[in-house]
């Protein structure tokens, strides 16, 4: 079990990273960094490769919050 | 015997679903947290498949090839919102589960309503809601009316009737229970059909989707970036985003499964898995980059149409075929089988018994909560029926204002002690009603909602910042809730 402090500070981390991956989708960031078709990926175009990294990205930082029981740990109630 | 392949599918379809959700509603305790929240026992398949299958509707389907054809890549923006929209319910999923068992909470309105202390937020949100799901609805049956059609020669409406009249039995008899096992079944359906569809498509017609991806940018490149065919530019795609990420957590249909999680734990885990589900609208892309290159409609047939040509149908076009009219199905009915049910019960729970502040026992909770489902299956049809006389996507738009209103107290009820009674009223009331009067004003006196809305911003937004600063404003001006009410909600 995490201390408080230590999941106050992940949390907080987490919000700001979601903040973050959010402008990373949006005008000015995506259409200057990826908003082209070069360089392909496996044949696909970079647009649609940095969307879905992106998507990969969060996915995995949630898997890692869950799995350290980083945010909102407290009691069960069933 | 290849010409019925499509009819069998479907109706053998929509025979196991009644099956499936029949039998589900013979599982449980059947009393009104059954109904409405399956006892709070929904295990991990069935939560991920719920959460998943009810936000991909018929329209992500049908709709995600028509935007490519359309708008070239401004169709991204659906997988970019999906990438960070759903991530609000790792944060308070949890939370909410906890209260909900703690307090019985089923749905949303409740919540607010209680930790506000005022039946005027719950029965508004409550009204709300359920008048934003009616052009939702409507948009299911009409994927649903589609596909009977081009499946066995029916009037649309008779088609949709049909399929919608198996999925208000299995609600009404299976409760959540019913919605959550179908879905299951729904979900998988579209995954597999959807990939299976995806790679095959541009396979048989260019070799591959490397070579499909190497004739559009040899072809048609302007589909593959923004601006794109359309022109779309860099603030309507972001605000685009925005906006969807606003509301998407705060949908009902999909904020109260938060309630029938069999432990707070769980709802974390379907938010962590929810992404995965999104890669399912890949392969949709890629069929509408085919449809670019074949020359396809820029209109929501042209799925179908792509299995109309030549070279798909001698490569086994009938089976394809059959197989997509099942996933539209399936996607229609996920989530209109949510749809039905959330409103049923927010119709009950929060109007009637919330908002006017009648009791009534579970037995009759229960009824009037299935009596609903079938006045709005039927309500959906009607609408459905003079749909080429009113615009159900201009009700959709004020359908998808709505839930960016319920943001504001949702995130300040569970995060923020000063929070109170008079600024959620207000701040609700005032979002809500800058919303309605601004659809109604830009529906009947164009030029002056121009006047008002210079710069085009959704209504959403422009309700949401009026809800935000009034609930803010109020709140800091009023004194804060007793400390007693609010240790029950953990603040």
């Amino acid at each position: 079990m995490l201390d408080p402090a230590t999941r106050r500070r992940r949390t907080l981390g987490a919000v700001a990273w979601f903040f973050v991956s959010t402008l990373l989708l949006i005008a000015p960031i995506f259409t200057t960094v990826g908003n082209r078709i070069e360089p392909r990926v496996l044949g696909l175009p970079f647009s649609l490769v940095y969307v879905l990294g992106v998507v990969a990205v969060n996915f995995a930082v949630l898997g890692w919050l869950y799995a350290t029981r980083s945010v909102d740990d407290d009691g069960e109630v069933s | 015997m290849t010409q019925a392949l499509p009819a069998v599918v479907v109706f053998g379809y929509l025979a196991v679903a009644l099956a499936l959700g029949v039998l589900a509603g013979r599982r449980g305790g059947g009393g009104i947290t059954d109904f409405v929240a399956g006892d709070r026992a929904f295990g991990p398949v069935v939560m991920y498949f719920v959460m998943g299958a009810t936000i991909f509707s018929a329209y992500a389907l049908l709709g995600t090839p028509q935007r490519v054809v359309a708008k070239g890549s401004d169709a991204l923006y659906i997988i970019a919102y999906g990438a960070v929209g759903f991530v609000p319910v790792f944060f308070f999923g949890a939370k909410v589960r906890r209260l909900g068992a703690r307090m019985d909470f089923v749905t949303q309105a409740e919540l607010l309503g209680a930790r506000f202390g005022s039946r005027f937020v719950t029965g508004l949100m409550g009204a709300a809601t359920v008048a934003a799901f009616l052009p939702y609805l409507v948009i299911q049956l009409k994927g649903a009316g589609m596909v009977m059609h081009a499946v066995t020669g029916w009037p649309d409406l008779w088609g949709a009737a049909l399929v919608y009249a198996v999925v208000t039995v299995y609600v009404i008899v299976g409760g959540v229970r019913g919605v959550g096992w179908t879905n299951v079944l729904q979900g998988l359906a579209m995954l597999v059909v959807v990939w299976g569809l995806g790679l095959w498509i541009p396979h048989v017609l260019f070799g591959g989707v490397g070579p499909m991806f190497d004739r559009l940018v040899a072809q048609a490149p302007e589909y593959l970036t923004l601006p794109g065919p359309a022109n779309v530019s860099d603030g309507a795609y972001s605000s685009e985003i925005l906006v969807s990420v606003l509301g998407f957590s705060m949908w009902p249909q999909v904020f109260m499964k938060c309630f029938t999680a069999r432990s707070a734990r769980l709802v974390q885990l379907s938010a962590v898995l929810y992404p995965t589900f999104l890669f399912f609208l890949v392969p949709l892309l890629f069929i509408g980059w085919s449809a670019v290159l074949m020359g396809g409609p820029a209109d929501d047939t042209v799925l179908l149409w792509m299995l109309e040509r030549p070279e798909i149908v001698q490569g086994g076009g009938t089976a394809a075929f059959a197989f997509v009219a099942f996933a539209i199905l399936a996607a229609s009915m996920s989530t209109g089988d949510a749809l039905l049910h959330a409103g049923g019960s927010i119709a009950v729970r929060d109007v009637f018994m919330g908002g006017f502040g009648r009791t009534l026992d579970e037995r009759a909770q229960t009824r009037a909560i299935r009596i609903v489902i079938v006045v709005l299956a039927v309500l959906a049809g009607l609408l459905l029926s003079v749909a080429d006389r009113v615009s159900v996507v201009d009700l959709l738009l004020l359908a998808y204002a709505v839930p960016i209103q319920f943001l504001p107290p949702t995130l300040a009820g569970l995060y923020w002690r000063r929070a109170n009674r008079v600024g959620a009223q207000w701040g609700l009331g005032l979002g809500i009603g800058t919303v309605v009067l601004l659809f109604v004003l830009g529906q009947t006196a164009p030029a002056l909602y121009s006047a008002v809305n210079p710069a085009g911003w959704q209504i959403g937004v422009i309700g949401g910042a009026v809800n935000l600063a009034t609930l803010v404003l109020l709140s800091l001006c009023r004194p804060p809730m007793s400390d007693e009410h609010l240790r029950n909600f953990e603040l």
